[in-house]
């Protein structure tokens, strides 16, 4: 079906693609600040979505408003936080990574064999789980850019093959951890000091803080924007773009890993479906936090605000008295309804920059 | 690091933008001349399809090797049945992958419609024939939403049916309240679903019928050729007077249908109707389409390959249980399969077309 605004979008998103591939530079720095303006309103709109969307719960579920359920809600936020750093860096650079949930998962039961088994350290066990988790990240990335396979596919494949992989190694049950008053467990069981935050949501944040820091203000970052907002352009203009794509694949990698230490140290154990259909919603926070869809646009603090969105959603819910099931059907309807906006919002704003 | 492989000029170009590849291809593939190499591009299916029944037939071979009972007739009926399900719902992915979509959402919707079934069958008393009649027209519903939403809002299939991968498993949930729901059916339905004629059951005979179906549609109707040039090049396309809004609709509807059929054909075969029933088919209906040869770019593979691919899928799956493995085996396999063939395809479509990798 004919779109009548494809053309201004396909010229606008190089006039972006040029914004930031060209760097700083004397004109440019006067539309970047209203660039800056436009993705900075965007990140608004999504807080302002997430602020009501709280009043409404609070005023809806009696026990919404309690420290308990907001702490429960941040817990659930901190590993989907996490992965949706990964997965912005991804979109924006124009790929994304199905196999997440998958990862996390086979990571999980690494972390429980190597505990069990093993009779490893768990902070040992914690480090050895990263670099696997950033090798297979850079497996993937090496399939999407030395080969040219579809990230799309390359990763739906790993999703099989590591969720194949997590049944071959788990023997059934959940594996408990050892020894669990050694400090890994009691530092990230813990609350930050002199606060009610549980520790994995400042892990969380630094995670997220770090993302935000690289993507918006590195030159790694504005290059990223670069490739995913035009590859021909960004090339031309003298970056790597496939470099840029394997660091981010191996980014996502890494993430995974330390999610999956971080949440076996809260739990003290690998449940066997551990991060099964993890990517949708990791996916879903991702996009409802207005990261576009075809690269080159997002940010992380967006991505941080879907994954609010996404987890209160789901806590809300719950404490409304509904179905717990009827998540799935609210979230649907959220992605749908973010896509939408995004999309009429993104056309609207693109073409009066291009028009400026 | 450098791009030799990767270059400007690559068909891979299509990787930009996150879902470039997987789902707006088709957009992204404009400069792609179709008429020029349309015998080449022939022989080259041809070719493909022999590879990959080469690679079944190989494994085929493997099997017997390893394991003693593999042969078996038992064995080779309950192989194929086990696929069934996933053979016809990939017909219908076979569609939309050729028109450059994607479905995500079926695997819930088949549990969404099979636990209808079950209420419409036990809960309302219906009957079972009443209960197809209405639940493969529900399924065809679903598949039009799907494509309504993809095509009026223009918002791509990948996130559409994601959003309804998440919705229809929760109502499955929901209208089930959790629990299966389950039927002591005796009679002709159940007969014709879970049954078999002359040691064939008819679970093999509906995918096989349902593969026949759509490979004349794809070969020999309007429609298929129509559905190779959307998936191919949609403006080229919709510049010849094609309606590739109408030809994606379309896709979407029968798979949809196809999804009703499958649910009807589970809850025949095993008398109940679970919630979770359908949870990761999706992508076991995806490997077997990639695995059969069909491009995620659009515009490339046939039914033959999928029937191919869903074989291939039988026999890993059956090969790996006999040799005392655990479905885990089964999906470790297929994930490298998926990627493995991915590879060859690229390679071959290289190899096939030199002009554009200078």
């Amino acid at each position: 079906m004919s779109n009548p605004h494809e053309p201004h979008l396909e010229e606008s998103e190089e006039l972006l693609a040029r914004l930031s591939a060209e760097g700083p530079g004397e004109t440019v720095a006067a539309e970047r600040g209203r660039l800056h303006q436009l993705l900075t309103n965007r990140d608004l709109a999504i807080l302002l979505v997430a602020v009501l969307l709280f009043i409404f719960f609070a005023l809806m579920g009696k026990r919404f408003l309690t420290p308990f359920t907001i702490i429960e809600i941040a817990r659930r936020a901190s590993t989907l936080g996490i992965l949706a750093v990964g997965m912005t860096f991804l979109f924006v650079a124009g790929e994304l990574d199905l196999s997440i949930g998958s990862h996390y998962g086979f990571l999980l039961i690494l972390m429980a064999y190597q505990n069990e088994t093993l009779g490893l350290n768990p902070a040992i066990a914690a480090v050895v789980v990263i670099v696997i988790g950033l090798a297979i990240g850079a497996i993937n990335g090496f399939i999407v850019t030395k080969i040219g396979l579809p990230s799309f596919i390359t990763t739906l494949g790993m999703l099989a093959f590591l969720r194949g992989a997590t049944n071959m190694m788990s023997s059934g049950y959940p594996i408990p951890a050892k020894n669990t008053d050694l400090p890994f467990y009691q530092i990230i069981r813990a609350n930050f000091p002199g606060t009610p935050v549980p520790n994995m949501f400042v892990a969380m944040l630094i995670v997220t803080m770090i993302g935000a820091v690289i993507l918006g203000r590195t030159k790694f970052g504005s290059d990223a924007y670069a490739t995913g907002g035009n590859r021909t352009a960004a090339r031309s203009s003298g970056i790597d773009t496939a470099r840029i794509k394997f660091r981010c694949f191996v980014a996502m990698g890494g993430l995974c890993g330390i999610a999956a230490a971080l949440l076996f140290g809260r739990i003290g154990l690998a449940p066997l479906s551990a991060g099964l259909n993890l990517e949708l919603q990791v996916i879903a926070a991702v996009i409802v936090g207005g990261v576009g869809l075809f690269g080159g646009s997002g940010t992380v603090f967006g991505s941080f605000i879907g994954v609010l969105i996404i987890s209160m959603i789901t806590s809300g819910l719950i404490l409304m008295g509904v179905s717990q099931y009827w998540d799935g059907v609210a979230t649907g309807a959220v992605i749908l309804v973010a896509v939408g906006l995004n999309l009429i919002v993104g056309q609207g704003a693109l073409r009066r920059l291009a028009e400026a | 690091m450098s791009e030799a492989i990767n270059s400007p000029q690559s068909r891979t170009d299509y990787g930009d933008g996150v879902l470039g590849a997987a789902l707006s291809r088709g957009d992204l593939a404009d400069d792609a001349p179709v008429a020029p190499r349309r015998s080449r591009l022939y022989r080259l299916l041809a070719n493909r399809d022999a590879a990959i029944a080469a690679a079944g037939v190989l494994l085929f071979i493997l099997f017997p090797l390893t394991t003693k009972t593999f042969l078996t007739e038992f064995n080779l009926t309950n192989m194929v049945r086990n696929v069934s399900l996933i053979g016809t719902v990939a017909v219908g992915m076979t569609f939309l992958l050729i028109v450059g979509e994607i479905d995500l959402s079926v695997g819930s919707v088949l549990g969404f419609l099979v636990i209808l079934f079950g209420v419409f069958d036990d809960r309302l008393g219906l009957g079972p024939w009443l209960a197809a009649l209405l639940v493969i027209p529900i399924g065809v519903t679903t598949g039009v939403l799907n494509g309504l939403i993809r095509v009026l809002l223009n918002i791509p299939s990948f996130i559409v049916t994601l959003a309804m991968l998440t919705a229809y498993r929760s109502l499955a949930l929901i209208i089930s309240h959790e629990r299966p729901i389950s039927v002591a059916g005796e009679g002709a339905f159940f007969w014709l679903t879970g049954g078999a004629i002359l040691g064939i059951p008819w679970l093999i005979i509906w995918m096989l019928a349902a593969m026949i179906v759509g490979s004349i549609v794809l070969r020999s109707t309007r429609y298929g050729f129509h559905a190779y040039a959307t998936g191919g090049n949609p403006e080229a396309a919709r510049d010849s007077g094609i309606n590739i809004g109408r030809v994606k609709m379309i896709a979407f509807a029968f798979t949809g249908g196809l999804c009703g059929l499958a649910a009807t054909l589970l809850f025949g075969y095993l008398h109940v109707a679970e919630p979770t029933s359908g949870t990761g088919f999706e992508f076991r209906v995806i490997g077997a389409v990639i695995i059969g040869g069909t491009a995620l770019t659009g515009g490339f593979g046939t039914i033959l390959g999928t029937l191919i691919g869903t074989l291939i899928i039988a026999i890993i799956t059956s090969g790996m249980v006999l040799l005392g493995y655990s479905q885990g085996a089964t999906d470790l396999s297929t994930g490298f399969l998926i990627v493995a063939v991915g590879i060859v395809d690229l390679l071959m479509q290289r190899a096939a077309m030199p002009s554009r990798f200078s």
